[in-house]
């Protein structure tokens, strides 16, 4: 009985010992995972800011290419319509 | 002695009564480890508990990072999304000169030599064109640009010092060109490689410097306007982006297009990184500057604009104005009023003031139709009730003439407006009564502001009916004693032609965030209702008798019924303490299609110089009504509502007129002139 006992106190040890270090890895793996993602966020974060400062730039740009003025003068030679020399047919 | 005696006996005895071993080494070191692990435990307290403030703050200080947002303002849209006003990041180059050595190398990396990137391209094997490619942003900068920053050497900056004083201090920095349109991640990239050519060349040891930044790169938003119309709309903002004029000053006092700052918190890592969470996101949406959606259509703008200017250079008028709405929601499509300030153009100036809001004027005749819709309304008269206008009229001491020179006629009701009578309409007006015209005038927005989204806006002048003498009250019938905007006629024609409800005229159409999804929408508001369905249909008729028989006819079209009555009114003249009959302001205002008008057009001219016989509206007002018009028609393709188009059996386009009984066939008067 007494033998049984000191066996279970030693397995119960080294289950303790085991678990704890098990553990231990865990907290500190999923600590570094959530470090890591909040890293990625905040890279995200700048990514998205400068896609979208860039998007801003491209479609003004883009505006600036089309803009009445540029089309008018580039389109001069182009006959004007009048509004008795058009057939409106739906 | 005895004192030191009994303590240490004391001592003793407290020590042979809690030793717990035989040994007296392991005792000894027993007590050793106690009284360390009760110092421990005593300093661990003490931190934890006395000064647990004072270390919770250093943690928080050197973990806690934040980052501050400025976001741009919103952009300003027109109602089919296009831009015409945004915040554009701009790259502005800073240098500090005198913390470079080799200044003759330095500007030729910038300036992109050749020579020079050849020979960084030969030590680190890089291509010479990937170089200039990647140092392309700097293009915008001239050797001027370098000479002057070289020329400077420092920037003197006042600091305020805790105690008050204020200090200047001479900083090693100099802004090398300010502003450019380029990319920041180009720009960024430029400064690298350039620094790395120049500390590869010079032979400087960068970590020695007290500033290695020699070169660097700033980043800011720039108000741009890329469209380059409305500018007497959308106005202007200052060079540190605070609006000035029109809607960008007007937006910006509502804060509907600036965003808030926001400073957002995370933890910082050694290397000063900051990592935020998940709430960061949510954040910066929120407080972004919304963008706005006007009512404005960008390309009719400019149509308006163009032949605006084109008259204005052939005329030389005082001012321009011509306003385009929807009379069936009061949304402002084009207003513009020449001369006006180009964006294209910044450099040449140019005014920004809103003149067709700001600016009244005595309108004539094309008040006419407001008295004749009045007494229709009140049931007094019929569009075919007949008038008889003498030559000359007397009221009270002033003498009246009709149009028809010297020739005593009768008329129409509608033939009133047709010729633009003024015997005939101050007959219309002695049966309406001064108090029924003065509320009408006031039902259709003489008189008080109609509440555009722009700064100093005008009411215009109506004076109260019980101040009207008889020759005022006469004179108010065709249009002089009063004072209106080209948009306050606007927007009283809207009423007149859609049904006879008073829309408020209005530039703003929805606000909206950068995912395009609606956060808030402006609906149209009607005001009250002016004149019944009935009246207004009549009226529509009666107008467009002004285009087919009357003073309009230069802006006859073909294919559709185009109405609107001409206004020739002399301009009075304070040195002459009089009219000035070389100086007029010429109105036509209209709408189309007219059997069911979909816009409403005024066109203002003021003070052209032209010769004494084209001082009439229907020379001056007209013909940049029909130019505006045509080109409104076309671009929005319009179905016209005077001719029906087909494909005939042979394969021929072929057209039937319809809606022929829209107009008036019963006139009395041929006009002979």
């Amino acid at each position: 009985m007494k033998s049984l006992l000191v066996k279970f106190c030693l397995v119960a040890y080294l289950f303790t010992l085991v678990a704890f270090v098990f553990l231990a890895i865990k907290v500190i793996d999923v600590r570094s995972k959530c470090t890591r993602e909040r890293h990625n966020i905040s890279n995200l974060f700048s990514k998205t800011k400068s896609l979208k400062d860039e998007n801003s730039r491209l479609l003004i740009e883009f505006y600036r290419e089309v803009r009445p003025g540029l089309v008018d003068k580039n389109t001069q030679k182009m006959e004007i319509l009048h509004e008795n020399g058009v057939k409106y047919l739906k | 002695m005895r004192g030191v005696f009994w303590i240490r006996n004391f001592f003793f005895r407290v020590y042979r009564f809690i030793k717990p071993f035989k040994d007296e080494r392991l005792n000894f070191f027993f007590l050793m480890s106690v009284f360390l692990v009760l110092i421990y435990s005593w300093r661990i307290f003490d931190l934890s508990y006395f000064k647990k403030d004072y270390w919770i703050k250093q943690v928080r200080n050197q973990f806690a990072g934040k980052i501050k947002l400025a976001p741009p303002k919103g952009a300003i849209l027109d109602r089919n999304g296009t831009v015409l006003a945004a915040s554009e990041k701009v790259v502005s180059f800073y240098v500090r000169p005198s913390e470079i050595k080799d200044w003759k190398l330095f500007e030729s990396i910038i300036l992109r030599n050749k020579k020079v990137l050849q020979e960084y391209s030969s030590l680190k094997k890089i291509p010479v064109d990937k170089l200039e490619n990647l140092l392309l942003p700097f293009s915008w900068i001239t050797k001027k640009d370098l000479e002057k920053a070289y020329k400077k050497k420092y920037t003197v900056v006042v600091i305020k010092k805790s105690n008050g004083k204020k200090v200047e201090r001479k900083v090693p920095f100099v802004w090398l060109k300010k502003r450019l349109s380029v990319g920041v991640e180009e720009s960024a990239r430029a400064v690298r490689v350039a620094l790395r050519i120049y500390y590869a060349l010079s032979g400087e040891n960068r970590f020695k410097k007290r500033y290695p930044d020699i070169l660097g790169y700033s980043t800011e938003y720039k108000r741009v306007y890329p469209y380059a119309v409305g500018s007497t709309v959308v106005g202007i903002t200052s060079p540190f982006g605070e609006g000035l004029t029109g809607l960008e000053r007007y937006l910006e006092r509502k804060k509907l297009i600036v965003g808030k700052s926001v400073v957002i918190t995370g933890r910082k890592d050694a290397r000063g990184r900051v990592y935020l969470g998940t709430n960061a996101t949510l954040f910066v949406t929120k407080e972004k500057g919304k963008n706005v959606e006007l009512t404005i259509d960008g390309n009719l703008q400019y149509i308006v604009e163009k032949v605006i200017s084109k008259y204005g250079k052939k005329w030389h008028p005082r001012f321009i104005n011509a306003v385009l709405m929807d009379p069936n929601t009061g949304e402002i499509l084009a207003a513009a009023s020449w001369p006006f300030f180009n964006y294209e153009e910044p450099e040449k100036g140019g005014p920004l003031t809103p003149r067709y809001a700001v600016a009244p004027y005595e309108p004539g005749s094309a008040m006419k139709p407001f008295v004749l819709a009045a007494a229709l309304n009140e049931g007094l008269i019929t569009p075919n009730t007949v008038f008889f206008c003498p030559a000359h009229y007397e009221v009270g001491k002033k003498v009246f003439h009709n149009e028809f020179h010297g020739r005593d006629v009768k008329l129409r009701a509608w033939e009133i407006i047709q010729y633009s009578d003024n015997v005939g309409i101050i007959k219309v007006a002695q049966l309406l009564g001064k108090k029924r015209l003065y509320r009408y005038y006031k039902a259709f927005g003489f008189g008080e502001k109609t509440g555009i989204e722009l700064p100093g806006e005008s009411p215009g002048i109506l004076r109260n009916w019980k101040k009207w003498r008889d020759v005022d009250f006469a004179t108010l019938a065709f249009g002089h004693n009063i004072s209106v905007t080209t948009l306050q006629l606007a927007a009283a024609y809207s009423a007149m032609v859609n049904g006879g409800i008073y829309y408020k005229p209005t530039f703003l159409k929805a606000v909206i965030d950068d995912k395009g999804r609606v956060l808030k929408e402006f609906k149209p508001e009607p005001e009250r209702r002016v004149i019944s369905e009935r009246v207004s249909k009549e009226m529509r008729r009666i107008l467009t008798m002004v285009v087919e028989g009357g003073t309009g006819t230069a802006t006859r079209f073909e294919n559709f019924y185009i109405g609107g009555k001409t206004g020739t009114a002399l301009r009075y003249n304070p040195k002459i303490h009089g009219y000035d009959k070389s100086k007029i302001n010429a109105t036509f205002a209209g709408a189309f299609p007219m059997t069911n008008p979909r816009y409403v057009l005024v066109v203002s001219v003021v003070e052209p110089k032209v010769p004494r016989n084209m001082l009439w509206a229907s020379k001056i007002a007209v013909p940049i009504f029909r130019e505006i018009a045509e080109r409104v028609l076309l671009y929005e393709r319009v179905a016209p509502d005077r001719k029906k188009y087909f494909i005939a059996g042979n394969g021929c386009v072929e057209s039937v007129d319809i809606n022929q009984d829209f107009t008036f066939k019963n006139g009395l008067q041929q006009k002979k002139k």
